[in-house]
């Protein structure tokens, strides 16, 4: 029991950090998650999707094609807890509970062979794995985002336990079959992975490369390979399968290879627009060349890491803090010398090539940084901050304490600010305001609504705050397609989303109308005599985020 | 001969990339460089600086209080060549230039058994962009830098000649008269050399040792007592204060702001967590790591004009991986050397963090010494790797490959800096002044007045420069204006010269035959009799009359 009393403690913090007011910070939902929760209901009820498509193994919701997975991860989430915020983030945070038993697994067997002393404190023994569990369990990203139904998220998890499989697998073949079905799952769970996945285990699959074919060889006999093709399959298929498809194409539009601004026009009036230096430098190849490099170095750099740089987008990150804690950089630096003085060995090989992998499918995105693609970077930075916190206390032995101690202080700091102090910043990028608003219109009915569309899709909150019924919604479905770009519905029921003014302010009967500040602006008289019922929606710092107006019968 | 070829070539070419077109690139002169030049020349003319103050310690020029070694050093060379930006700006270049050799000395003492490394080291900082942009420019901290790496040179020399140890001391206490962030990084830097290497540095503590190191410390005692006295006066705090991290109010504001958060604001959890000391312990944790941030060191480089070329880092974007390689080989700290040369690498960019604007490349300048170090032991680590690999063709692709991209990156940016940066920002080093001093001059005795505006730092001290102003009628004029926000004064008036913001409409307009010089400020375009336009061809002052 005491052997295993720090991963308990770490996995009971890392509950409580993630499940603790898992619905309501941040205070509000994202447009994916609305959308997820109402596929995984639609699917629970009829087995179909928003779109009436069977069981999808990729869903179209906006038209921006969302791998299924994290929905059907929903669904059973949904059948116990009902259609809300908390069962529509559960998986997620339950994924990020489960990592941090991954990452114990998996350092522990990285490091099964290394005879490593531990520490002992108070006659219990602590090992590099234990470190690395509570490092991830406290990391503020991590937190964050099993907080939100971050695919991503999953994802990370499935892959921890793909890699700890792997690493069996190359001892005992009886490992493959958990090896080969999660790295199916975690193809299925994310975009991104198609690229990730593959590298990683490319990587792995190197540095272990004589064990790896020792287990291999035998397994490619026909009778041995029959029982796998159908992963084999499976994983080659949604591999090369969504290339060619709407899918493919969207990520095609993403890319930084597809940027092609040209010469512009200052650097045709500074050079002249004849002159060799604008072929010679000022080139194609050379702009792809820096921001392929410039993204990747970017996912290094203490601006996104510690503290909070221009180049956040504000969603995905604690507001006023980088994605890792502040005083991170102390374990990260210590681990790093730890890694380097035990090298050449495959730990710090592996340890240190997962971190250098992780970041590349996100620097080939036009978005020059987002806490979302790079997030499977946390498990190897906290791998990493384990052993920091490892070799610091057996180097330093008690001196390190103070160091512990400001560390617990800043953490406690991080999350009071995650906690309380954002929910400001996080109403306006979670969409604060959807549900307040669709609860008026439940609380007021009318002959008509109009919801403005200004904010991004508002017919899925309509939907999933209202839990509409999923048959009739797919029966009676409007949904304009927007191209390469995402679409919109135009009406559910009597509900019709779109812009409006104040000519329909003052002509609609018997209407309830739901709109920004840009369409009930202020000069509009909310006492007037077409005006039953007025209503305002704010932010907790107090900004207008809806104006509601009911019209007379 | 041939032994010392390669040397020879690196430090042509670090002459070349220093030297050339000096005083036309950057295009202007800025208003410290004009203060340099002009103090030390009214010194050559009168024993005065334009304060009236002779000889001075510390000039103090707009308030702002500089540090003397600069000017003394460019003493001679107005002295030789006259007032103009040649003598301004090549004695940094020369030192720039001198930087370049001591690295390689440098590197060649620490790493002895390492045949490329000096060579790499001395030939990317003889291309590094940072180096480049404060060796071209009347720069006090490029000084300051080469006197730091003359010092440590001359203290690795010294445990082998313990008479080079007068070196160590002497060098590193002029750069604390050069510039002031040397005041925190050399005497760290001096202290842990001397207590790191205490063995070698105290083995055999008699005879003629004992006594060149007890001389030496007495000198470096001598030398050093008047800054802990400057330090303690007003002058000396004054500049600092004006800088600090703590002068910027955010992080206490925001710890206010924080606390409100909560309902029970006084709390003792509440005090704990926000905290001013809290609150600036962590705005100095994010200003330190900047200074590492590779987007700094690689993309973006510093916000200010003056020490930016457009699109460019502080190193080139190629060298990354090799920086990444070199901070693993680095980490290992298997050597005293390693950790030294890490420790300088930490140190460095200390000073520019208690400051308010970080990352700051200019405070920060001598963190481009371990840079290059760093970068240069990742280049030569992966050659060494190669090397050993089979093929054999390996390596001899990997050096052309890097080759193609040094030249392409090195082109890239020459052409950056002598083409774009003029033509971009014009207005970082205070382009046209000498166009406006040539006009005036010309034309002096046609007008009563001559108001010029103050839309760019410290014009009397430019017009000072570039009119050759008499100093002993300047220093019989000289009023200064009371302290701004952050801690500068001006002069207004100057014999004929004016410098205020022209109000044209209002004021300026009424005014009895004057000359008014504008910058942006709104004027009637149709009255302009005279034009300077910037590199690119926009308008950057315009000239009217009210004859």
């Amino acid at each position: 029991m005491k052997k295993y009393l720090f991963l308990i403690i770490a996995i009971a913090l890392g509950t409580f950090l993630r499940l603790w007011q898992l619905s309501a910070v941040p205070n509000g939902l994202t447009w994916d998650e609305a959308a997820i929760g109402y596929n995984a209901y639609s699917i629970l009820k009829t087995g179909r999707d928003e779109h009436g498509a069977f069981m999808p193994l990729i869903f179209k919701s906006f038209g921006d094609y969302k791998p299924g997975a994290y929905i059907y991860f929903t669904v059973p989430a949904v059948a116990i807890f009902g259609l809300n915020e908390f069962a529509v983030r559960f998986p997620s945070a339950l994924a990020g509970i489960l990592a941090i038993f991954g990452v114990y697994l998996l350092v522990k067997e990285l490091f099964s062979e290394k005879k490593l002393k531990p520490i002992r404190i108070f006659s219990i023994d602590i090992n590099i794995w234990d470190f690395s569990a509570i490092a991830l369990a406290v990391s503020p990203w991590h937190v964050h985002f099993g907080h939100g139904a971050w695919e991503v998220n999953v994802f990370s998890t499935v892959m921890v336990f793909a890699m700890y499989f792997f690493l069996r697998f190359i001892k005992n073949k009886s490992s493959i079959f958990p090896l080969i079905s999660l790295v199916c799952l975690s193809l299925a769970t994310y975009q991104a992975a198609k690229m990730l996945t593959p590298f990683i285990f490319l990587f792995l699959a190197i540095v272990y490369w004589r064990d790896f074919w020792h287990q291999t060889l035998p397994l490619l006999k026909p009778r041995k390979i029959v029982p796998l093709l159908p992963f084999i399959l499976f994983a080659l298929w949604i591999l090369f399968g969504s290339i060619f498809s709407s899918a493919g194409n969207r990520l095609a539009t993403l890319s930084v290879f597809n940027y092609k601004p040209g010469i512009s026009e200052a650097t045709r009036q500074i050079d002249g627009s004849t002159s060799p230096y604008i072929s010679l430098f000022h080139n194609q190849t050379e702009l792809s060349f820096h921001m392929v490099m410039s993204r990747y170095l970017y996912h290094f750099s203490p601006e996104v890491l510690f503290y909070e740089g221009s180049l956040f987008s504000e969603r995905a990150h604690i507001p006023s803090l980088g994605v890792l804690h502040p005083l991170e950089i102390i374990w990260l630096v210590l681990g790093l010398i730890w890694l380097t003085r035990l090298f050449p060995n495959k730990q710090t090989i592996v340890i240190l090539g997962l971190l250098l992998i992780a970041p590349i499918p996100a620097s080939l995105t036009l978005a020059e940084f987002s806490t979302y693609r790079a997030l499977f970077m946390v498990i190897p930075l906290s791998i990493i901050s384990g052993i920091g916190m490892y070799y610091g206390i057996q180097k330093i032995k008690w001196f390190i304490a103070p160091v512990f101690l400001l560390y617990f202080i800043v953490s406690v700091y991080v999350f009071d600010i995650y906690f309380l102090h954002s929910q400001a910043v996080f109403a306006k990028e979670f969409n604060y305001g959807y549900k307040q608003a669709v609860e008026i219109i439940k609380e007021n009915p009318t002959q008509r609504v109009i919801f403005t569309d200004v904010l991004g899709q508002p017919y899925i909150y309509y939907v999933f705050y209202t839990g509409y019924d999923p048959s009739t919604y797919q029966k009676n479905i409007d949904f304009i397609d927007g191209g390469l770009d995402v679409g919109r519905v135009g009406h559910v029921g009597n509900v019709e989303f779109h812009q409006f003014g104040n000519d329909e302010l003052t002509h609609l009967k018997d209407t309830l109308l739901v709109g920004s500040e840009g369409n009930i602006d202020r000069s509009f008289d909310i006492t007037g005599e077409n005006v039953a019922l007025f209503k305002q929606i704010n932010t907790p710092d107090d900004k207008i985020i809806f104006r509601i107006v009911k019209t007379k019968p | 001969m041939k032994k010392y070829l390669p040397l020879a070539i690196i430090l042509l070419l670090a002459a070349v990339l220093r030297v050339v077109a000096l005083d036309k690139y950057p295009a202007g002169l800025n208003a410290d460089e004009a203060a340099i030049g002009y103090n030390a020349w009214s010194l050559v003319q009168t024993g005065k600086d334009e304060h009236g103050v002779s000889w001075p310690v510390v000039f103090r020029s707009f308030d702002d209080y500089k540090l003397p070694v600069y000017f003394y050093l460019v003493l001679p060379f107005v002295k030789l060549f006259g007032l103009n930006i040649w003598s301004v700006r090549l004695p940094s270049a020369i030192l720039g230039l001198g930087s370049v050799l001591l690295v390689f000395l440098l590197v060649r003492k620490l790493f002895t058994n390492n045949k490329y490394l000096p060579y790499l080291s001395a030939l990317i900082l003889s291309a590094s962009p940072w180096h480049l942009q404060f060796s071209r420019g009347g720069w006090e901290v490029n000084v300051a830098t080469f006197f730091i790496l003359l010092g440590i040179w001359g203290f690795f020399k010294g445990l082998e000649k313990p008479k080079y140890y007068f070196l160590f001391v002497i060098s590193l206490a002029l750069s604390l008269y050069t510039y002031h962030s040397a005041r925190i990084v050399s005497p760290l830097l001096a202290l842990y050399l001397v207590v790191f290497y205490r063995r070698p540095l105290f083995s055999g503590f008699t005879g003629k040792k004992r006594v060149t190191i007890l001389l030496a410390l007495l000198v470096g005692i001598i030398i050093t007592t008047p800054i802990a006295i400057q330090l303690l006066s007003k002058e000396g705090q004054a500049r600092f204060s004006g800088v600090s991290l703590l002068s910027d109010t955010g992080p206490y504001w925001r710890a206010l702001e924080l606390r409100r958060g909560h309902p029970q604001e006084s709390g003792m959890y509440v005090r704990v967590i926000h905290n001013q000391y809290l609150s600036y312990s962590l705005r100095f944790v994010k200003n330190y790591l900047s200074h590492f941030s590779p987007r700094f060191l690689f993309v973006a480089g510093d916000e200010i004009a003056r020490s930016k070329v457009p699109e460019m880092g502080q190193s080139f974007l190629f060298l990354a991986p090799l920086f990444f390689l070199g901070i693993f080989w680095f980490l290992k700290m298997d050597s005293p050397e390693k950790r030294f040369v890490l420790f300088w690498f930490l140190v460095a960019p200390l000073a520019a963090s208690m400051t308010f604007q970080s990352p700051h490349a200019l405070r920060a300048q001598n963190m481009v010494i371990p840079l290059s170090i760093i970068t240069a032991a990742g280049l030569s680590l992966a050659l060494d790797f190669l090397g050993k690999l089979r093929p054999k063709l390996i390596k001899p692709i990997f050096v052309v490959l890097i080759s193609i991209f040094g030249l392409c990156s090195l082109g890239r940016y020459l052409h950056m800096y002598y083409v774009h940066y003029p033509k971009e920002l014009p207005f970082a080093w205070q382009y046209g002044f000498d166009q406006i001093a040539a006009y005036t001059k010309a034309h002096y005795d046609e007008y009563d007045h001559i108001v010029i505006s103050d839309r760019y730092d410290q014009p009397y001290i430019l017009m000072a420069f570039f009119l050759q102003y008499s100093p002993e009628t300047l220093q019989k004029e000289m009023v200064m204006t009371p302290r701004d926000n952050f801690g500068f004064s001006t002069v207004r008036n100057m014999g004929k010269y004016e410098f205020h913001k022209i109000n044209y409409d209002n004021v300026d307009k009424k005014m009895p035959n004057t000359l008014i010089i504008a910058a942006d400020e709104p004027v009637n375009d149709k009255a302009v009799i005279f034009t300077i336009y910037d590199p690119v061809g926009k308008p950057m002052y315009k000239f009217l009359s009210t004859k």
